[in-house]
């Protein structure tokens, strides 16, 4: 900025910020008044549960929705409105979901009004932001735009199975809709809501109501989407920055957000990828931890595990010729440690009751540079880590590690030293030394406001796009920096809030019983 | 100097209720008071006068239609700046696929005082416009309309820390959007 020609100062950015706005038309105010006064307001509907119903012919839905809710009205006849849903709305309601079903723009734009729109809004569920409603909303008048609505459902493979409806106010009509989206292979519930002027809709609203339905028939709900993105980066960064979204985005969104960019295609075999490496997760049959002459053996890349031994390799001693694994990587060989019974791992981690709140986890690391800011990482400085002074020795002081110690949005502990066991020709009988900091996530934070959706403590040495992301709200890391002839690299023991002690003890035996070997 | 140029009116939780309940008048006494402040959050976000207005419109007719699904009153306020907010960003974000010329920058100039010249102006006006929403919104919040950092904290729902280290790195990013239109 030294060279800008320009000063910011804060009188300046209100004076620019004040230029850019201006005062309303005076008739605003009476277009909004006059519009919504014209407009039905949409009302809780406190309705029965959805009745699934298979693609049946239009009048098939008709009589079913009709008789469905007359059954809501003999039941609930207290809190429901007391007009019955008109026949040929329900019958509409119908064929708009066949339209929607068969890819039928032409269907469409005949049962909508020639000025109707199509409605996306999502009502947040998320903690601390209950209630708050995203809209977007689409003219069918756009040219094309009823092509570019069902190519899109057509991409993801959507399905809508119609249940039962209700009205709620004059004209209006509320249907609860299952929507399978079968590239994705999630299953929600929604509500579409049916405006109508005369025989036809004006408006179509398309609420989510229920991202993660009981008894689904396809294996995901919407809620495991960000799950699925969250391994991707970390088991795949490279073809994650293919197929995610780059910048921050909403979990609402999420069956839309790639219809612009990513192919489903390969959105889908990611997926695929992802359940099968679930259900090895899910396994009942625990992975075998020691060879047959009682050695340790390497940790599989998922699993549940049984109790035993296990190691973990170094990655970068690989004899790579094209990494230039002197400027980076600590030279060790594996680490070994010794697990209970009840753990798994995945995608480099080692866990149990992996998201859920009382997940407790660890996993190696060899950090490239720290984020100043985890949050807002995207633009946050990167700072170096480095644990010795200029002369060499090893430095445990706090400004020496200013960068880990100071993270927005985290707290740490006084550094402390401790020793792991060593073996291999380079182990010595005093251990290897390390630095512990335990690091706590403010436990306010609100990890949707970070830059996509992600906390980030460190990259990833040598890892395009690669970085510790795995952080939630008050989730406590308690970090061994372990010195490796002056490089570094990290054990990063992670507990959520509600973990419980027994697993807190595992995890503190487990970390007292590594051996780094040289 | 930071001047307040939209004061935030007190919210009467009984008329969200009555809106609610499909009062219209209580609506139109809810919207008077707050719609110059909105307007101005918009269309300092937009940097588009008749952008703004779409989207003020279509804000505010959208809340009438939830406002049935509000659950607590007392918020009313949070949720429609976080529409207004939301809708600037649909709206910006149509622009992107739409391809449309960028019209941030068509700013009004006679508003700028004997301590900013024409040309700083434009300069971070047209920086402004690169910024993300959330920044932009941040911006708008604390520098044009006066918001302290204590009551944006509040408002934001997160804690005072935080909220100067977001301000920071907004301003951090109007100075590189600078930097890059140089």
């Amino acid at each position: 900025m030294s060279d800008n020609p320009y000063r910011l100062t804060d009188d300046l950015v209100t004076q620019a910020l004040r230029a850019r706005s201006a005062d309303p038309d005076l008739a605003l105010l009476e277009d909004i008044v006059r519009t919504a006064a014209a407009t039905p307001q949409l009302r809780r509907w406190p309705g029965l549960g959805s009745t699934s119903l298979s693609r049946p012919a239009v009048l098939v839905i008709a009589l079913a929705l009709l008789l469905a809710t007359a059954g809501a009205l003999a039941v609930g006849s207290g809190l429901l409105p007391p007009d019955p849903v008109p026949a040929e709305q329900l019958t509409v309601a119908g064929q708009i979901i066949e339209a929607a079903n068969t890819r039928d723009p032409e269907s469409l734009r005949s049962l909508m009004a020639e000025d109707g729109v199509l409605e996306f809004p999502w009502v947040d569920a998320r903690a601390g932001r209950e209630g708050e409603v995203y809209m977007s909303e689409y003219a069918m008048a756009v040219e094309k735009f009823p092509e570019a609505w069902v190519g899109n459902l057509d991409r993801w493979g959507m399905e809508a199975h119609l249940g039962s409806c209700q009205a709620v106010a004059e004209s209006t009509i509320t249907c609860a809709v299952t929507t399978r989206w079968h590239t994705l292979q999630i299953e929600i519930g929604e509500d579409w809501t049916f405006e109508f002027d005369g025989a036809r809709v004006s408006r179509l609203e398309m609420l989510r109501v229920d991202p993660d339905p009981p008894n689904r028939l396809l294996p995901l709900g919407l809620v495991d989407l960000p799950t699925w993105e969250a391994w991707l980066r970390e088991t795949h960064p490279s073809q994650a920055d293919s197929l995610l979204p780059s910048g921050p985005d909403f979990f609402g969104w999420m069956y839309f957000r790639f219809g612009l960019d990513a192919s489903p295609d390969e959105i889908g075999a990611s997926i695929d990828e992802y359940l099968a490496a679930r259900s090895v997760v899910e396994s009942p049959t625990p992975t075998p931890s020691l060879t047959s002459d009682g050695t340790p053996v390497e940790l599989p890349s998922s699993g549940s595990l049984d109790a035993g031994t296990y190691f973990l390799v170094n990655p970068y001693q690989d004899d790579d010729p094209v990494r230039d694994c002197a400027s980076g990587c600590a030279d060790y060989r594996r680490v070994v440690f010794t697990l209970p019974d009840g753990w798994a791992t995945s995608g480099g981690l080692v866990h149990k009751h992996l998201g859920q709140p009382d997940e407790v986890a660890f996993g190696l690391w060899t950090p490239g540079q720290i984020y100043a800011d985890p949050c807002h990482w995207e633009e946050s400085a990167l700072e170096p880590l480095d644990i010795h002074t200029a002369s060499g020795e090893p430095h445990l002081g706090m400004d020496d590690q200013a960068a880990l110690l100071n993270q927005v949005g985290r707290t740490a502990s006084e550094p402390t030293t401790v020793a792991f066991a060593e073996a291999g020709a380079g182990g010595r009988p005093e251990g290897v030394g390390a630095l512990k900091i335990e690091l706590t996530v403010d436990p306010q934070l609100d990890l949707a406001s970070c830059d996509r959706g992600e906390f980030r403590s460190w990259t990833e040495w040598d890892v395009p796009d690669g970085a510790n992301s795995h952080h939630a709200p008050g989730q406590v890391d308690v970090v061994y920096l372990v010195d490796v002839d002056r490089r570094t690299f990290v054990i990063d023991a992670s507990q959520m809030p509600a973990a419980s002690e027994t697993d807190l003890a595992e995890l503190e035996a487990i970390i007292s019983s590594m051996i780094v070997v040289r | 100097m930071t001047e307040r140029v939209g004061a935030v009116a007190i919210l009467d939780e009984d008329l969200v209720r009555r809106a609610a309940g499909g009062d219209a008048d209580a609506f139109e006494a809810l919207v008077a008071p707050r719609l110059n402040r909105v307007f101005r959050t918009a269309s300092a976000i937009l940097g588009n006068e008749g952008d703004a207005h779409d989207v003020v419109q279509e804000a505010f007719v959208a809340t009438w239609r939830h406002l049935p699904r509000l659950r607590d009153a007392a918020k009313f306020d949070e949720w429609l700046n976080k529409t207004i907010v939301n809708r600037c960003r649909d709206e910006l974000r149509r622009r992107r696929r739409s391809r449309e010329v960028d019209l941030d920058g068509a700013y009004d100039l006679s508003s700028i005082d004997s301590t900013g010249s024409v040309g700083e102006i434009a300069a971070i006006s047209a920086a402004l416009g690169m910024l993300s929403v959330d920044h932009r919104h941040l911006l708008v919040m604390h520098h044009l309309h006066g918001i302290s950092v204590a009551d944006l904290a509040t408002e934001l729902r997160i804690p005072e820390g935080t909220t100067k280290s977001r301000l920071h790195a907004a301003r951090a990013a109007l100075e590189r959007a600078m930097e890059a239109n140089r």
